[in-house]
């Protein structure tokens, strides 16, 4: 592995291999494993650091400078402005994510192949024997009782009460602590992050991982797709050498779906179907704090340890979600001594989500200040949203708390029962009067049979370059309603097998 | 797009201003178990290290959000002074009415600021301490290392 501090002084780094994979994260890295495993030779760019040559902090705002892109900071425009979180490091956003391993569910496979005509392009059981692989690799399992905290312990509390059904969470973890510290990157290096477990294995066999190296355009000769040319990081001051990753077989876009339709695009593809950054989905999500007399302790326990697919037809989920202090505390609705009265009450706190399978469709492109997203809920989606808060502070005082704290603007800043929820009821669906995030995102350059209504072909070639597979969330037809990590590695897992031309080894 | 060196950085004044309106939002004393505020720590050196590592747009929007809440008593109260002008019941009652606002832009204003001061003053070991967290890292923040300050008095 080398970054822009083992090549400062030289103009230009300049490789070659069978292929040249952009982006180490769940897709790039699983792509990775697979085909170093069937003995090619490969190149992997990430733009991000890798996070193992600092020591981890637990300060949050560290983590997010090293390892996360734009600082936390990247927003969609729309109506209101929501987070798109990701990570930006050697092993991508499952670096800083929770945890949660979720199998793609099969009423999207069945649509998938209904209706996005995909009939037989990802047979679901080819996709069941890489998830096992997966789950042995990765160490998943459901979260234990020793280290499922007060947060997870409470919603389970609550949800069982009301008769709703919930789960410990499947997590590709090994001896977890407890400490919820994963969005910071687990301190322990209990989480199976791309990180820890494919990145160093496809080094081990002999991949070259160039870290803090930005691939700024796909080479092009002729039809085909060459390599890619990219340049790292400056130190110093100095600007970094340029980068030059020449590929004899394929180039591989793994970048995420907000990032590899900018590639795409700068690299002149995808004008046939006007598709290419159009068509984002993503599982917009809004947190509730219920307060309780006993204490919580909310920094105790699997990051996210339990959850409720009870209304998945419905299009929501809930998650209970271990926050850092700092995002718990901003997420607090009072500023000033209101603000700090509640920060007083963080001991006391549970924090729980609820995430949509929204139907709007957003698009990523290039704007005056760099990359653009564009992203409105659609009403459909907003009354999901409303109701789902509206659940989540019924299992609050299920659960047995002293007050909840919705989040929603119209709505008292902290309810005592569900009767003073009545005006939630009758807030107009507005994204601007709730504090949504936005962390799985997919659809930019979907697959499809046809040239004129998809980016990438089943092969996961693109129509318009033989030799660029894009291998990503990006070539989803449509979300899936569950976390996504697990479903973009079967997904990038079986793109790499069939570039290789056979399976891998489980080990 | 790094905002560092470059034409967009706030001004010397802009920055102080900021350090005091975090302060206001993110007040010291104020609770008995939430007793640490910006005030405590060394939140211009964060502020520095802030501006040079976010995005463009963010420093452009924390930018505009100093000068519109600085200046919303003379538009807001016909009031010939600056926010940090106000009396402190004066500047909760204007933070509220933010907060109430039917404008989106403008009650969002307030938790920005309230997110800035948040990633300084709870990233401080002695400030998780007192919040009784554990695990925690004792070693302090890069950005506010060397300030002489030691965190959080
Ligand atoms: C806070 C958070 C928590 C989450 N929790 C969960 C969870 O618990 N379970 C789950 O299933 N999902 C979770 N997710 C989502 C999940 O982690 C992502 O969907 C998944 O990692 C996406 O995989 P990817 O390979 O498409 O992109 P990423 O994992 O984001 O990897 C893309 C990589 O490409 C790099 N890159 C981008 N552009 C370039 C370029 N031009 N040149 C070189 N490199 C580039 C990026 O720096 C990045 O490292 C979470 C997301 C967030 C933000
Ligand atoms: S909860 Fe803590 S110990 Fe467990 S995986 Fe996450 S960061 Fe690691």
């Amino acid at each position: 592995m080398l970054d822009a501090g083992d090549v400062v002084g030289r103009d230009v780094v300049d490789d070659v291999a069978d292929v040249v994979i952009v982006g180490s994260g769940a897709a790039g890295a699983t792509a990775a494993r697979v085909l170093v495993d069937a003995g090619l030779d490969v190149i992997v760019l990430e733009e991000g650091p890798d996070p193992r040559r600092h020591a981890l902090r637990s300060d949050m705002y560290t983590s997010m400078k090293r390892t996360w892109r734009g600082l936390g900071m990247q927003a969609a425009e729309g109506r209101a402005f929501t987070p798109v979180l990701q990570g930006r490091c050697v092993g991508g956003t499952t670096f800083v994510n929770g945890a949660i391993i979720h199998r793609m569910p099969e009423v999207v496979h069945r649509a998938w192949e209904a209706e996005h005509g995909l009939a037989g392009v990802l047979p679901y059981a080819e996709l069941e024997r890489i998830w096992d692989t997966l789950d042995r690799e990765l160490s998943v399992a459901p979260a234990p009782e020793e280290v499922l905290g007060e947060n997870n312990r409470l919603l389970r509390e609550g949800l069982h009460r009301l008769g709703v059904t919930g789960n410990e969470i499947r997590r590709n973890v090994r001896g977890c602590r407890g400490s919820a510290h994963c969005n910071q990157g687990c301190p322990t290096g209990a989480k199976q992050s791309m990180t820890v477990t494919y990145v160093p294995r496809a080094v081990a066999g002999g991949a070259r991982v160039y870290a803090e190296c930005e691939a700024t355009r796909v080479m092009v000769s002729g039809a085909r797709a060459t390599g890619v040319v990219g340049r790292f990081a400056s130190r110093g001051g100095a600007r970094g050498p340029a980068m030059r990753a020449r590929a004899r077989r394929a180039v591989l876009l793994a970048a995420s779906a907000i990032q590899t339709p900018l590639l795409l695009a700068a690299s002149g593809v995808g004008r046939r179907s006007g598709l290419v950054g159009a068509r984002l989905q993503a599982h917009p999500g809004a947190g509730v704090v219920a307060v309780f007399d006993r204490p919580v302790r909310p920094w105790f326990g699997a990051t996210q340890g339990y959850e409720s697919t009870h209304y998945y037809a419905e299009r929501m989920k809930f998650e209970a979600v271990g926050m850092p202090l700092e995002f718990a505390a901003a997420r607090f609705p009072g500023v000033g001594p209101a603000g700090m009265r509640e920060l007083g009450e963080h001991a006391h706190t549970a924090i729980w989500g609820v995430q949509v399978r929204a139907r709007a469709h957003g698009s990523v492109g290039r704007g005056l200040f760099g990359t653009r997203v564009r992203y409105d809920m659609t009403d459909d989606d907003l009354q999901v949203l409303r109701l789902g808060i509206r659940r989540l502070c019924e299992v609050g005082f299920a659960a047995g708390a002293r007050e909840v704290w919705p989040g929603v603007h119209g709505v008292p800043e902290a309810i005592r029962s569900l009767d003073e929820l009545a005006p939630l009821e009758r807030i107009p669906p507005d994204p601007r009067r709730f504090h949504c995030i936005m962390a799985h995102l997919f659809g930019t350059a979907v697959m499809g049979r046809h040239a004129s209504t998809s980016v990438v072909a089943p092969s996961f070639e693109t129509h318009e370059l033989a030799g660029l597979h894009v291998v990503d969330s990006s070539v989803f037809p449509t979300n899936l309603g569950v976390n996504p990590q697990h479903t973009i590695c079967s997904i990038a897992w079986l793109a790499a097998e069939r570039l290789a031309g056979r399976r891998a080894h489980a080990s | 797009m790094s905002a560092a060196g470059s034409w967009w950085l706030p001004f010397e004044f802009e920055r102080r201003w900021l350090v005091e309106l975090l302060a206001v939002v993110v007040p010291s004393g104020a609770d008995p178990r939430a007793r640490f505020g910006a005030a405590d720590v060394p939140a211009r050196a964060f502020v520095d290290d802030l501006l040079v590592s976010a995005p463009l747009e963010f420093v452009l929007g924390l930018r505009g959000c100093v000068w519109v809440l600085m200046l919303c008593p003379v538009f807001c109260g016909a009031r010939f002074t600056t926010f940090l002008g106000l009396t402190p019941a004066e500047r909760l009652r204007v933070l509220s009415a933010l907060r109430e606002s039917p404008s989106y832009v403008v009650r969002e204003l307030p938790l920005l600021l309230k997110m800035v001061a948040c990633l300084a003053v709870c990233g401080l070991p002695e400030v998780q301490g007192s919040l009784d967290l554990e695990p925690r890292d004792a070693t302090l923040p890069e950005w506010a290392q060397g300030t002489g300050a030691g965190g959080a008095p």
